[in-house]
């Protein structure tokens, strides 16, 4: 039986034992016994004025019932909701000490909502963006006006981040990022990278400065060599030697020119203006010369002459050339090699297919690393620089475009380069080619 | 802009066209700030290719003038606003084309950039007399620019007294600049042409800080009712001193 009830019950028992030894003293029982029972129904109603009272709050003085099931009720609502204060100060704890660590941290974090309104920011923002406690509400992009952000804000999509240099008259470089959270809000982090910009800076001018620098003294020591070698007898023991120092030479102009192509990659100074290029003209130009490139593979063309993309010639003509030796490179004598130019729903495709050696699935995500070898011994041998594919993957990402590298050990690979819809345009055919 | 601001009109469509013309305006701010900003770095360290970049922006920022125009004569047609709403829309007309001029005066000194890069003489920009004060009046110009701007974000009027005094002092930097360059064009009669560039340069950087004070001139108008052209030096005085005393 409930608690409520069993007190209830007591008092009623309790009283009526009086009211019926009163009402056997003075004999009036129906008097007596019809009072009991307005009384009781006089004390219930009380004890719900009582309790509603209590449960509003209106004042202070205002007591719970005490007694019967009202007095339990109350007890135990009391009960209920010490133990939901408990919890909400327990979560109020949580949330401050979780708002106090965001404090704490050195990036500028500042909460928006979907209109781009503040909702809240931490230490670090109010002092890059000098911003006050009012300003909550407000938009973000009212109080910071970098049009490269307001750009990036209206976006709506923020795989990437952003670098701004100098922020409110901080001479510092700072990259801002939005992550979208709990449904609609974004959470903006300004971070400064300005040491690692810098540092990033120091590497490429480093790598620019360093093969630059190195480029005379070898052309002095190939151009010596070359004299060398024709002034040496043909039987004298110095042919050989000559020879493969005349080799290795040739490999590290390669290598340098390599790096200074790298480096202007990434300092961004691609020079002239980016147009439509004929990569079918490129292509047949290609498949003219190929008598130089190899006599041991069979190389077959299919080209889509009229399909020319946006972008700029000379990388182009690079990734060109670069993928199609990597296949002469790695095919064993014999073996057959198929370039291809094309287009689908999904854009541009240029793509060489070769019945190589091919590449185990585990280099594959490094192969565009700088100097990565799968195998170190073979490719030194073949004369490859190891920034070959680096150089193709920085030029496809300057054109928006995508490597992809499908492989079988033994069988073969295809390395295709996928340019967007956005860039093809289509030339008529004109009357020379036709 | 914050909800309360602008939260209270029964025409939603009325609501939104303001919220766009407010945020609009701060829009052609940023532009404003960011083309003086690199106006600045291109005159520091006398980068001819950016001081090109910041001629060429002139017809972003020009654009976005008309833009606020047509917002303007739009609300204006349609829903015929009165009270804080017609303020905002004249104080939006007056401040787009204050940015506007300065955008037009910012070409200015970098056109200077642009012709001292590319004429025959050795001559940087950086030794001719009047260069430290122009630096010095930009940098000033370009912080009040930035901060009529947050004044306008916030709709508050809290810069306006630092703002008006800064001004007056750039008129004293300016007058010393161009009282030394008179000189200098007397006892340096070769360099005229350089000379005349830099004049107008460092009347383009004082213009701009003028403007800067129209904008929030109109600010004040647009947050307090009030026009602070019409008022002589002492209730200028007075007023700004009682919007001192309102902030603290």
């Amino acid at each position: 039986m409930s608690k409520g009830i069993a007190r209830e019950l007591t008092w009623i028992i309790t009283s009526l034992w009086i009211a019926i030894f009163i009402a056997w003293v003075s004999d009036q029982w129906f008097w007596v016994l019809g009072a009991y029972l307005l009384l009781y129904l006089g004390r219930h109603l009380y004890s719900v004025s009582q309790f509603e009272k209590w449960i509003k709050g209106h004042s202070r003085v205002s007591y719970p019932p005490s007694s019967g099931f009202w007095g339990e009720v109350s007890h135990l609502v009391s009960r209920k909701q010490r133990s939901l204060e408990k919890h909400a100060n327990l979560q109020l704890y949580k949330s401050e000490q979780f708002l106090a660590a965001s404090m704490a941290m050195p990036d500028a974090l500042v909460s928006l909502n979907e209109t781009h309104q503040i909702e809240w920011f931490n230490r670090s923002a109010r002092k890059l963006f000098v911003l006050k406690q009012s300003d909550i509400g407000r938009r973000i992009e009212n109080l910071y006006r970098h049009p490269d952000f307001v750009t990036y804000l209206k976006r709506g999509h923020y795989d990437q981040s952003l670098v701004i240099e100098g922020v409110n008259q901080r001479p510092r470089v700072f990259s801002f990022k939005i992550l979208p959270y709990h449904r609609v809000h974004k959470l903006l982090i300004v971070k400064d990278i300005h040491e690692l910009y810098n540092l990033a800076q120091i590497r490429r001018d480093f790598v620019a400065n360093a093969s630059h620098e190195l480029r005379t003294p070898l052309t002095v020591l190939s151009g010596y060599l070359e004299v060398m070698q024709d002034s040496v007898e043909p039987d004298s023991p110095w042919v050989k030697p000559l020879k493969s120092m005349a080799h290795q030479s040739d490999r590290m102009q390669a290598i340098i020119n390599d790096l200074l192509t790298l480096s202007a990659m990434e300092s961004e100074t691609l020079t002239g203006d980016e147009g439509p290029v004929a990569i079918g003209t490129l292509l047949t130009q290609m498949q003219e010369s190929m008598d130089q490139m190899t006599t041991e593979h069979s190389v077959s063309f299919e080209i889509d002459p009229a399909l020319q993309i946006v972008g700029y010639e000379d990388p182009l003509k690079s990734v060109l050339t670069n993928l199609v030796s990597n296949a002469i490179r790695y095919t064993p004598s014999g073996g057959s090699i198929t370039v291809r130019w094309y287009e689908d729903a999904k854009g541009a495709h240029y793509e060489v297919e070769d019945t190589g050696i091919g590449i185990a699935q585990a280099h594959i995500g490094r192969l565009t690393e700088r100097f990565y070898r799968v195998d170190t011994a073979r490719s030194r041998e073949t004369g490859g620089t190891g920034l070959g594919l680096a150089i193709v993957k920085h030029i496809l990402e300057r054109h928006q475009a995508k490597l992809v590298i499908k492989s079988q050990v033994q069988k073969g690979s295809i390395f295709r380069c996928d340019f967007s819809p956005s860039r093809i345009v289509r030339k008529p055919i004109s009357e020379s080619e036709k | 802009m914050e909800k309360e601001n602008f939260g209270r009109h029964i025409s939603e469509l009325m609501n939104q066209n303001l919220e766009d013309l407010f945020n609009h305006i701060l829009e052609m701010g940023g532009l404003v700030e960011r083309q003086f900003e690199a106006a600045l770095v291109a005159l520091g360290s006398s980068d001819t290719a950016k001081a090109s970049e910041v001629v060429a922006f002139d017809k972003i920022v020009n654009q976005a003038e008309m833009e606020i125009d047509k917002l303007c004569s739009r609300v204006l047609a349609r829903q015929q606003p009165t009270a804080s709403d017609l303020r905002l829309i004249l104080a939006a007309i007056r401040i787009a084309i204050d940015l506007e001029r300065m955008g037009d005066e910012i070409v200015k000194i970098a056109k200077m950039v642009v012709m001292f890069g590319h004429s025959d003489k050795d001559i940087a920009c950086s030794e001719l007399p009047g260069y430290g004060e122009l630096m010095d009046i930009s940098t000033r110009s370009n912080q009040m620019l930035k901060t009529a701007l947050d004044d306008f974000a916030r709709v508050s009027t809290e810069g306006a007294g630092e703002l008006i005094q800064e001004e007056e002092r750039i008129d004293v930097i300016f007058a010393e600049a161009m009282a030394d360059l008179k000189g200098q064009l007397r006892s340096r009669p070769d360099e005229v042409e350089c000379l005349m560039e830099m004049i107008i340069a460092l009347r383009a950087a004082e213009r701009v800080s003028d403007h800067a004070r129209n904008v929030i001139e109109s600010i004040v108008y647009l947050v307090k009712g009030k026009d602070l052209r019409n008022m002589d030096q002492a209730r200028l005085t007075a007023f700004l001193s009682s919007l001192d005393e309102e902030q603290a």
